[in-house]
């Protein structure tokens, strides 16, 4: 993995949020999940920024979605992993995967 | 229902980007409906105006339309720069050639551009300079032509200053010569009575002093240089001067005030201004009316006057002064502003500012210009060359949808790209290389500066786009025409055949032999005109002034007992210093002669070569027998066949020709006057004017040395003036020698860009051929036949190109030295031997190394198809 494509925290949290969101990923609902799980509040042009930003690395997909009532009758941008941004989450879940194994057990059993 | 704010709305619609714009304008509304529910509309409000202002980020905000068109061409033209960079770094050596070339070239152009600048816009620093004017008058010739005369009567200046309300202030400036006596420091100085305005309306710096000095009649305001020779360390303000006039008069003054050294581009230069109030009381002319001539009057205009209305008032004047000098009949009046003076100066005659003819600036400007062609072609024709590697770039390009422009603008972009390079290296070239060189050979310096900003943006400006155009426009257009077709299938070749670049070269070659050869014409002929026999013997010489038949006695006393004077004797003329011209007559033929009289043992002391006769007879001073020794040119023009015994005569007197001499340089500035018939006769000891020294073999400067203090002893009064006769031409043989630098260089200059020029099309030519010559080689070739191959083309190029520019330069430069000098060094095969023996060097020693080179190619090396 070259210098260039390596993840942001927030960038790979919201490439896992849409993962998650299988499909169901837009900038509202995105804030909202993160909110949920791990209780950050984002500004929902932060989500949109990173979501641009990771779109043009190639890891996301957008399309427009149909007109519904809600918002005005505008349309919402739906996101999606691409297989690229699928490996580069698997990549980044691996390593530190093997880094957490590699933590010791010692290291617990001084806090009983 | 609760809306969002109105402001932010607006706001959101006028910076988004419209393709974001649904999206965001979705979301947030969205959290908008949310928030009411939750947390009440005016949280909701505030929230919705939050998320607006933090959506305003660049990558959100609109972009004009044109801007992705402009972002595209800064791409595309940064691209050209890099390729274009990157060609210059590849093919370092022909680059290098081009753009050294160029700059020297330029450097040229730069450097004379600068000395034409400065000479074009001399005194212009003068705040008020272009109301300044000098008031100069129109006579008629003998010969029917108008002819303008600096001088103007002494009473114009103060009549008009009454009469006319426009002229703010007159100046006028009258010159003299004085001995000016400081302790023991006494010398000859040219002087100058000014009106006080003349230091109110110029701009002059002072060192000390200011411009109020001239109102008190007693001051004088000296330049820094005479304050430099009378007083050295100590500060001059104070002290006080003697002046002695011509008219035996002397007058004590006080030094006022010190001027500054002047600007380089000052043409007025004075070194003695003396109060104007004091001229009538010294009384060196009878009486100061309409009649007596000034040398300048100068006079000071409102703003705004028109000058030509101001002199139609002035036509009234024309009469007055006729009416008190019918002598001198002036038929108008001319205003010449400051600003122009100094390049009007050689059209005016006995003029106040010192300037060059302007025919020397036009020649330098030409020969910058011929230069700068040069180069631009050698540009042109190694740029078309050094394409041919780019042939396959260039199809490849079009086929992949480039069109013709596109091309020639990538091209025209790298070869603008080495044309600045060139530009700058040339300004690099001639402030450290050039200015220096040139300004040691100028009896002044120049300072690397334009007379302004404006002139130097327009210069830089001016030769970007010439150059430009020149060098840079027709490779590119040309090498943007091929076919692709025609590329890939191997057919188009160029370089090797092209007619247009081999007019190109032989033009280049044709202007080198022009310079080569005229330059060395010119230089021949400095030199002959350098080593022209004197024809006297100059060595160990000393000639001083006296003013009177006691001080002559008195220095006959110390020669007598001086153990280094072998001989001393009178004279009232002396070679390089006095002389008179004089109508001589013989029977029927009348000529203009130069006479001189001396002791008669003038003629053995310098040594004067007798080709028949005898030297005048030192007891023969009776008046009804004067005996007279004639030069050679006096016995062609007078058609004597047996001068011997012939009389000859000036006005009533009868002179005998006694003896006849090879010619000798009476006079300093040999090459600029022809050498006419001459005598010496024989003049009494009243008429004595100098005292003449020969001293023993190399004690001259000693003599000198105790001469002159002898000289302050006696003549306490009066200036030491004396000439050691072996110096008197060294300013003389400095302006030759000069001159001669001056056009070796140019013509240097020439050969080098020509030589450049040759090599680089040469090595082209020859990289291109290598598999030819591998060929030949395979199928037993020698080295010499090789090199004769490879140069035919070009040996055809320089001999047509040596008989169209040696027959033209020697035809220009006999113009020109004809011109100015009147005995030029008869016509001669050396320096034509001379110019095409380095020629023919300096070319073949640029080329030998790569004719070398296709000569020792390695067959196996080109021909390997791998």
């Amino acid at each position: 993995m070259s210098k260039g494509e390596h993840l942001g925290e927030l960038e790979e949290l919201i490439l896992l949020t849409v993962g998650s969101l299988n499909n169901e990923a837009y900038g509202v609902s995105i804030m909202d999940e993160i909110k949920k799980l791990s209780g950050r509040d984002l500004n929902v042009s932060a989500v949109h920024a990173v979501l641009k930003r990771l779109e043009t690395k190639g890891y996301l997909n957008s399309w427009m979605g149909g007109a519904t009532q809600e918002r005005g009758g505008r349309r919402k941008r739906y996101f999606s992993l691409t297989a690229s941004g699928k490996s580069v989450l698997d990549y980044s879940m691996s390593y530190r995967m093997k880094l957490y194994n590699n933590i010791p057990d010692i290291s617990f059993k001084f806090s009983f | 229902m609760i809306n969002p704010p109105q402001w932010a709305q607006r706001f959101l619609k006028w910076y988004c980007n419209p393709q974001l714009l649904e999206e965001i304008e979705g979301d947030i509304y969205e959290l908008f409906d949310r928030r009411i529910d939750e947390k009440g509309p005016s949280f909701a409000r505030k929230r919705f105006a939050w998320d607006v202002i933090r959506f305003c980020r660049w990558s959100n905000i609109k972009r004009s339309k044109t801007y992705n068109q402009r972002s595209n061409s800064i791409i595309m033209i940064s691209n050209y720069l890099q390729v274009g960079f990157r060609n210059i770094t590849r093919n370092w050596l022909t680059s290098s050639i081009n753009i050294l070339g160029l700059a020297l070239a330029l450097g040229c152009l730069i450097t004379l551009f600068i000395f034409i600048d400065m000479q074009q816009n001399m005194d212009r620093y003068h705040s008020n300079a272009a109301n300044i004017y000098q008031i100069v008058n129109k006579v008629r010739n003998d010969d029917g032509n108008l002819s303008t005369w600096g001088d103007s009567p002494i009473e114009l200046g103060p009549t008009i200053l009454a009469n006319h309300p426009q002229a703010v202030d007159i100046f006028r400036i009258e010159h003299q010569t004085a001995n000016v006596k400081y302790e023991d420091k006494v010398f000859q100085e040219n002087l100058n009575f000014v009106d006080p305005g003349y230091l109110d309306n110029l701009d002059y710096g002072f060192l000390s002093g200011d411009h109020k000095t001239l109102e008190n009649r007693d001051h004088v305001v000296i330049s820094y240089y005479m304050a430099e020779k009378y007083f050295a360390d100590e500060d001059p303000i104070g002290k006080q001067i003697t002046m002695k006039f011509y008219n035996s008069k002397v007058k004590t003054f006080t030094i006022g005030a010190v001027l500054d050294k002047y600007r380089y581009n000052t043409s007025i230069r004075l070194d003695f201004m003396i109060p104007m109030a004091n001229f009538e009381e010294i009384g060196m002319a009878k009486k100061l009316d309409w009649a007596y001539l000034t040398d300048a009057t100068f006079v000071v205009l409102q703003d705004g006057t028109d000058p030509n209305e101001f002199k139609s008032e002035l036509l009234q004047y024309i009469e007055v002064q006729n009416s008190f000098d019918p002598e001198w009949i002036i038929e108008d009046f001319e205003l010449i502003s400051l600003n122009e003076l100094s390049q009007r100066n050689f059209e005016i005659n006995s003029p106040v500012a010192g300037s060059s003819h302007p025919s020397g600036r036009i020649a330098l400007g030409v020969i910058a210009v011929l230069l700068t062609l040069l180069a631009c072609f050698n540009y042109m024709n190694i740029s078309v060359a050094s394409s041919t590697k780019r042939l396959k770039e260039i199809a490849l390009r079009k086929v992949m949808g480039s069109n013709r422009s596109g091309i020639a603008i990538q091209f025209l972009f790298e070869n603008l790209l080495q044309v600045i390079i060139a530009i700058l290296l040339g300004c690099i070239i001639s402030y450290f290389l050039f200015m220096p060189g040139f300004n040691s050979v100028l009896p002044f310096t120049i300072p690397f500066k334009f007379a302004s900003i404006y002139t130097m943006i327009a210069f830089f400006l001016g030769i970007f786009l010439f150059v430009g155009i020149i060098s840079s426009l027709y490779p590119s257009l040309y090498v943007s025409k091929f076919q692709p077709v025609s590329i890939f299938k191997g057919k188009t070749r160029f370089g090797s055949k092209n007619l247009f670049s081999k007019i190109l070269l032989g033009f280049q070659l044709t202007v080198a032999f022009i310079t080569v050869v005229s330059g060395f014409l010119f230089a021949y002929n400095a030199m002959h005109l350098k080593n022209t026999a004197w024809g006297y013997n100059a060595e160990d010489i000393l000639s001083v002034r006296v003013n009177d038949q006691s001080q002559f006695s008195a220095l006959r006393e110390f020669a007598d007992h001086h153990p280094d004077v072998a001989q001393m004797i009178g004279a009232s003329d002396n070679f390089t210093q006095d002389y008179g011209a004089y109508s001589v007559k013989y029977l029927e033929n009348d000529i203009r002669s130069i006479v001189l009289g001396a002791a008669p043992e003038y003629a053995q002391l310098m040594q004067l070569k007798l080709i028949e006769g005898r030297f005048a007879n030192r007891d023969l001073e009776d008046e009804s027998n004067m005996e007279v020794i004639i030069n050679e040119q006096m016995v062609s023009k007078l058609n004597l066949s047996d001068p011997l015994g012939k009389r000859i005569s000036i006005d009533s007197d009868i002179y005998t020709i006694v003896g006849v001499v090879e010619d000798f340089q009476y006079h300093l500035w040999i090459a600029y006057e022809p050498l006419l018939p001459a005598m010496i006769c024989v003049n009494p000891k009243e008429e004595y004017h100098y005292a003449i020294f020969k001293s023993t073999p190399g004690t001259i400067n000693r003599l000198d040395a105790s001469v002159k203090e002898y000289w302050s002893n006696i003549a306490p009064n009066d200036p030491y003036d004396r000439v050691i006769q072996m110096d008197a031409y060294d300013e003389y043989l400095r302006e030759m020698d000069s001159n001669i630098m001056i056009i070796g260089f140019i013509s240097l200059i020439a050969v080098v860009l020509a030589s450049l020029g040759l090599f680089g099309l040469l090595s082209f030519n020859i990289q291109s051929r290598l598999k030819e010559f591998s060929v030949r080689k395979i199928l037993g070739a020698e080295l010499l036949q090789i090199i004769t191959v490879a140069s035919r083309q070009y040996f055809w190029i320089v001999i047509i190109a040596f008989f169209l520019g040696a027959p033209l330069g020697y035809f220009l430069i006999n113009q020109m030295i004809v011109s100015i000098y009147p005995d030029p060094a008869p016509a001669s095969a050396t320096p034509f031997i001379v110019a095409i023996l380095i020629m023919v060097l300096t070319l073949s020693l640029s080329i030998i190394g790569q004719l070398l080179k296709a000569g020792k190619v390695n067959p196996v090396e080109n021909l390997r198809h791998e």
